[in-house]
Formats: C-alpha cells, structure tokens, sequence
C-alpha cells in the first residue's frame, strides 16, 4: 500500500495535546466520582474512548493522505476476439451472441486478472490490434461495448483465423518494443473455418512458436449446432438465416482450437473454465515475469474506503462508550 | 476564460452507512434524559447555577457529536468537483479533448504525393528501380502527419479510422496515444499487407458518417473535431452532406485532401464560408502538408475549443478527510473541557433504595 500524499500525516501530532486532555479529563471524572462516592467508571471505558480516538484521527489522516494500492504490471497478453458473422451465432434474440459471450469471457479474465496489461486484436479476413497494450481495463471494457462488434472490417464473412495468428506473430516480430513482452493469446472464437485446417494452420503455428506465443483457446458456442439469427437495421428478428432454404449453422470446433492450443503449447478451454483460464494465465504471467521482465506501476485501486471503515468504527465506539457503562 | 465548477457526491448512496452512529446519538440522548446515572457537567457551571444551562448542555453532546459522524457521512459519500481547469494538480481529466483521424487508405494512397515532373521522369527511365530516389507516397505523408497529431496534442483523446470502400475502427477514442498506433499504422500499402488487401476505391461519406457514430455514443462528449486525410473526393453531395450531419452535433472537420482538385476545395469552401468548424486545405507537397497540419493544430489549440472540451474531477474526500481531523478535534477539546460530563455510576444504596421503589 501506498501513499500519495503522505506529508498528510504530518497532522497527527495533533493527537498528543487530544490525549493529554482526555487523560485530564479522566482524572477530573475519577474525583468527582470519589466526591459524590460513586462508582467512577472503569478503566477500560477510558482506554476504549482513547483508542477509539486515536484511530479515528489516524484513520481519517490516512484517508486524507490518499491510500491506494498499485498492482505490479503482471506481463501482458492479448485478446484474439473472433468477430467474423459466425459470431452472431445464437439461437433467440434473448440470449447473447457468440460475440457477446466472448466480450463475457473477457471482462470476466480482466476482473480475474487486474495486475495484468493487456490489448485486443479483432479478426476476421483481416486482422488488427484495436486496442494497444494497456492496464486500463475501464478503456478496453469501453472498446469492448463500443468498438468490437461483427463487421469490424469489410470482410467480415470470413474467418481467417491463420492469416490472425500470423499477424500476431509478425506484430511481435516488428514491433518488439510494443509486443516484446507478450507470450500468451487467449483466443475466443467458435472455431468455424473451413478446409484443410492443420495444412492453413501450420505456418502460423511454427511463426508463433517461433516468436515464443502460447495460445489458450476458449470455444465459444453450443454442443449443438447453433443458427444465425437474422439482424435488420440493428434489431433481432429471431428468424433464422437460411441459404438456399437451409438453415445457416455454426458448429463449435473445438477440434481446431484445441489442435492449435496444443501445437502452441497452450491450452484449451470451454466458456465455463474461466476461474481455469484466469489461474493458467496468472500463473504463466507471473513464470514470464520472474524471467526477464522489469515489473511496472500497473493498475491502481484506492483504498480509502477501508480507512473511513477503520473510522466509523472507531467513532461507534466512540459513542457507545456511555451506553456500555450505563449497562455495566 | 472563466473557472465553472460543480459539487457533486460520487457515492452518495454511501451516506446511510453512518446512520447506526445517528441512532446510537439519538439514543443516549433519549437514555441522558430518563437514566438514572449522574451525569455531572462541568464545575465550572455548577458553580454558576444558571437555570436551563443544563439541559442545554445535555443537547450540546450529542449535537456535537452528530456534526463528526454527519462529516464523516459526507466522506463517505465521495465528495467531488468538476471544473474546467485543474483545482488541485492530482485531479483527474474526466473529459480531453477527441480528434478521431480518419486517414484514407484507399490504393490511390500508395501512389507518390510528388508527381515527378517530365524531366525527372525521363531521367529516371531505363533505371534501375533500387538506384531511383525514394517518394513517399502519399499515405505515407499522411502518416508522418498523423504521428505529429498524435504528438502535439498528447492529453487528447484519439481516435484513428481507416477507410476505403468501407471504414474500419482502427481505434476507439484513446488517451493512451505513446505508441502513436503504430501497432496499425506500421503497415505500408505494399502488395504483401493486409491494408494493401482492404484498400480499394475512397468512400468518404461512410468514413464521415462512422466518425459521427463514435462521437454519438460518447454521450457525456461536448464538440471534437474529425481531421480527415484524404486523395480523393467523394461525390459533391455526399460530402457536402456528411459534413452538414457532423457540423449539425457541433463536430469539426478538418479535410486535408492531398491532392485533390482545385474545384472541389473552392465549392466546398464557399458552401461552408461562413462556419468556422470545417476548413479544407490542399495539400499538393510536403510543405503543405506540414502548413496544413500546423494550421489545423494551431486552431485546435486555440482557447475557443482547447478549455471548452475539458473537465477535470477533483476529489475532495482527502482534503476534507483533514478538515474532519481538525473539526473534530476542536470538536473532543470542547466536549472534554468547556463541555465535560462526568459521568458517575450511583451508589450501591441509591440502588438497592430505588429496587425497593422507595425513591
């Protein structure tokens, strides 16, 4: 934890000339209560008043020498989000598109993960970063609502994954100042591309492995094939989309994700393994960096909250000090 | 320019968490009133007998100890102030100015932005292409120039669109512009890249239309400008609209046509004459390229749109958690000498007395 203004507790001396006079004030009860021959009140009711002072003026000293805690930048990887038409793949217009549980699954990996920088790249015939590498999670949860939607770019038909995994590893290759310290993609597509996969695919895959890229692959789709529900002008119909009056169908293959996890030395995931992900890529995180990597100021949180608690506590004991003698 | 604030609370819901210290206060209150506990004040006022003067007091306590938990109630609620300039240096800019480039990357961009003259051309014919000098093309031009954008206005919030047939959102509105995107610009419009792949004819209108998208949903976002990169026009009308859509939400649009035709610069100057929020330039060579970008920086700088489109947040929960400190203090100095209440358990005889309902 740390301080932004920590010349704010110069102000705590002000707890000495405090004390001194509840100390008084103690003595002045005591005699009083001898005067009357009453029952003075017992020590720990002093003691507690004093404690309950002192932490609710160092408490709130803390809070106003504005605490927060600064995550160590934790290694940095990339979002590889599918945004070709498969991803609007779903089977009613109430529940999200393949793309909005890809978007779930990244949010969800960001909060898991909040040390961590990371970017997005979009795909589908083409492939772009269209995030930089970053710890400001508000900024990409903004990307994610605003700026990654199917139809990105104009050939957003096609699912181009090998020409994506090239890129990443190019990316890496040219800008190694930028991409230099990112050894893990998480992918999230359906998979869907047709072909001879492993033959498009292995290219790539040497390229990423050659510029030391694990992919961890998350399926997203339904055990079952899973329709295109069609969008006019922004709004869902729940009509399916059909080409030469059959139904538009897309498979989650797995077996292609899982092909390329593997060959990467990666790892593969369904949607429901996210607390899975988020532990595999902490942990790899946290290897890459005690290699080679100089830990940064990554994200920060502030922590004032816990002290104005530290405070309202000192204060209810404060006041109830009078109320516990009473019952005593 | 005049300093324009707004206090608000962050977390106002905050608040109700020191409600049980209230009700405790309101209950030794009620509980000073009926207990049978001596509650002494001050010997100083004994001795001065005042009538009324006591119960007074009674109220003081409490009412003084409501102020502490009320300000510590405030704290809660995340105190705040917007203003259109810092207050304090830590604050916070909530609102930067937004440039969103839109560079065209259509395959006219990959020709040079200098069209050797007749001479040039016939010296350098017969020649070996790696031996002729090296022109940059005109995306390359562009691209130095958006570097210098990016540059000079390094607090703005920037975003970058690319198009051709069809634009794409390179970059949603970013403040975090360090690496200049280089992470899209890098490409060339070489045969082997994927701009080369995407670009094909210049679509203006939807690259205009697209901006306007991304200003709209930014709902809190006052202004922007749009600085658009171009080599070609698109139709007159379609234009001529675009522009009106984006001047209509208070959008500027900065056309930087590289190399684009006399004709269509004077039209659309002259149908634009009198509003100051769109400017052409024709940029025909590097040098005025650069006269254009430094035309277009210095009016994006200028006071009218550089202090409009900015908000800050200062914090005011740390400044006022000191305040408290000192408040509440004076506020324990009071209650433990002006105001001091002894308080004294009554004798054992007095309760046995009182157990016995003789008193």
């Amino acid at each position: 934890m740390k301080f932004e203004f920590a010349e704010a507790f110069l102000i705590l001396p002000i707890l000495v000339p405090l004390l001194m006079v509840m100390r008084r004030s103690e003595r002045r009860m005591t005699k009083i209560a001898a005067a009357y021959k009453g029952r003075p009140p017992a020590k720990a009711f002093f003691a507690v008043r004093m404690m309950s002072v002192c932490v609710f003026i160092a408490a709130l000293t803390a809070v106003g020498a504005k605490p927060y805690i600064a995550y160590d930048a934790g290694g940095s990887f990339l979002f590889l989000a599918d945004v070709s038409r498969s991803m609007q793949a779903r089977y009613s217009c109430a529940e999200p598109t393949f793309l909005g549980r890809a978007k779930k699954v990244m949010r969800d990996t960001l909060d898991g993960i909040p040390e961590a920088r990371s970017g997005i790249v979009a795909f589908d015939r083409f492939a772009f970063p269209i995030t930089s590498l970053t710890d400001d999670h508000a900024y990409l949860g903004e990307v994610m609502e605003h700026g990654l939607y199917v139809g990105l770019t104009l050939e957003a038909t096609q699912t181009e994954l090998a020409n994506a995994l090239a890129v990443i590893a190019q990316k890496k290759q040219r800008l190694p100042r930028i991409f230099g310290q990112v050894r893990h993609v998480i992918l999230l597509s359906d998979g869907h591309i047709g072909g001879d996969y492993r033959r498009r695919l292995v290219g790539p895959i040497q390229q990423l492995r050659a510029v030391n890229i694990r992919i961890l692959a998350v399926g997203i789709g339904n055990p079952d094939d899973t329709p295109l529900t069609s969008v006019e002008t922004g709004q869902c119909s729940n009509q399916h989309i059909e080409v030469d009056g059959q139904k538009v169908l897309i498979p989650l293959r797995a077996d292609i994700l899982k092909f390329i996890a593997n060959e990467t030395r990666g790892q593969y995931f369904s949607e429901t393994e996210i607390d899975k992900l988020i532990q595999v890529v902490r942990g790899q995180l946290q290897g890459s960096m005690s290699q080679d990597d100089e830990p940064g100021a990554g994200q920060r949180r502030d922590l004032s909250w816990v002290f104005l608690g530290l405070a309202t506590i000192a204060l209810f004991g404060f006041l109830c000090c009078p109320a516990v003698m009473r019952i005593r | 320019m005049s300093f324009a604030y707004d206090l608000s609370l962050s977390a106002a819901p905050n608040f109700l968490l020191v409600l049980p210290l209230l009700l405790v206060l309101i209950a030794e209150l009620i509980a000073n009133r009926s207990s049978a506990t001596v509650a002494m004040t001050g010997l100083e006022y004994i001795r001065s007998r005042r009538s009324g003067t006591g119960t007074r007091n009674r109220l003081y306590y409490p009412a003084l100890c409501a102020v502490i938990v009320l300000a510590l109630g405030l704290l809660w609620a995340g105190p705040e102030i917007q203003s259109n300039s810092p207050v304090f240096s830590a604050d916070v800019q909530t609102q930067q100015k937004e440039l969103i480039l839109a560079i065209d990357v259509s395959r006219s961009m990959s020709g040079p932005l200098v069209i050797p003259d007749k001479a040039a051309r016939l010296a350098a014919y017969g020649k070996d292409t790696d031996s002729q000098e090296h022109r940059q093309t005109r995306y390359e031009v562009a691209r130095e120039t958006v570097y210098k954008f990016i540059d000079r206005f390094p607090d703005a919030r920037i975003g970058l669109i690319l198009f051709s047939t069809e634009p794409f959102l390179a970059r949603w509105p970013t403040t975090e512009t360090t690496q200049q995107f280089q992470e899209v610009l890098e490409e060339n419009l070489n045969e082997s890249s994927q701009l080369r792949q995407f670009s094909s004819l210049t679509n203006t209108d939807a690259a205009l239309r697209l901006a306007r998208e991304v200003f709209s949903q930014q709902s809190s976002l006052h202004g922007g400008a749009v600085i658009h990169i171009s080599d070609a026009e698109d139709e007159l009308e379609n234009m001529g609209l675009a522009i009106r859509s984006l001047r209509m939400d208070g959008i500027r649009l900065y056309t930087i046509g590289v190399g684009i035709s006399e004709s269509i610069v004077d039209n659309l100057s002259q149908e634009f004459a009198g509003d100051p929020g769109f400017r052409i330039f024709r940029a025909d060579s590097e040098e005025e390229m650069a006269n254009a970008y430094q035309l277009v920086s210095e009016l994006e700088e200028s006071p009218r749109y550089s202090s409009e489109e900015k908000a800050f947040v200062a914090d005011l929960r740390w400044i006022l958690a000191l305040a408290v400190v000192v408040l509440s203090s004076v506020i324990l100095w009071i209650l433990e000498t002006g105001l001091h209440r002894t308080r004294v358990a009554e004798p054992a005889g007095i309760t046995a007395m009182r157990s016995r309902h003789e008193i």
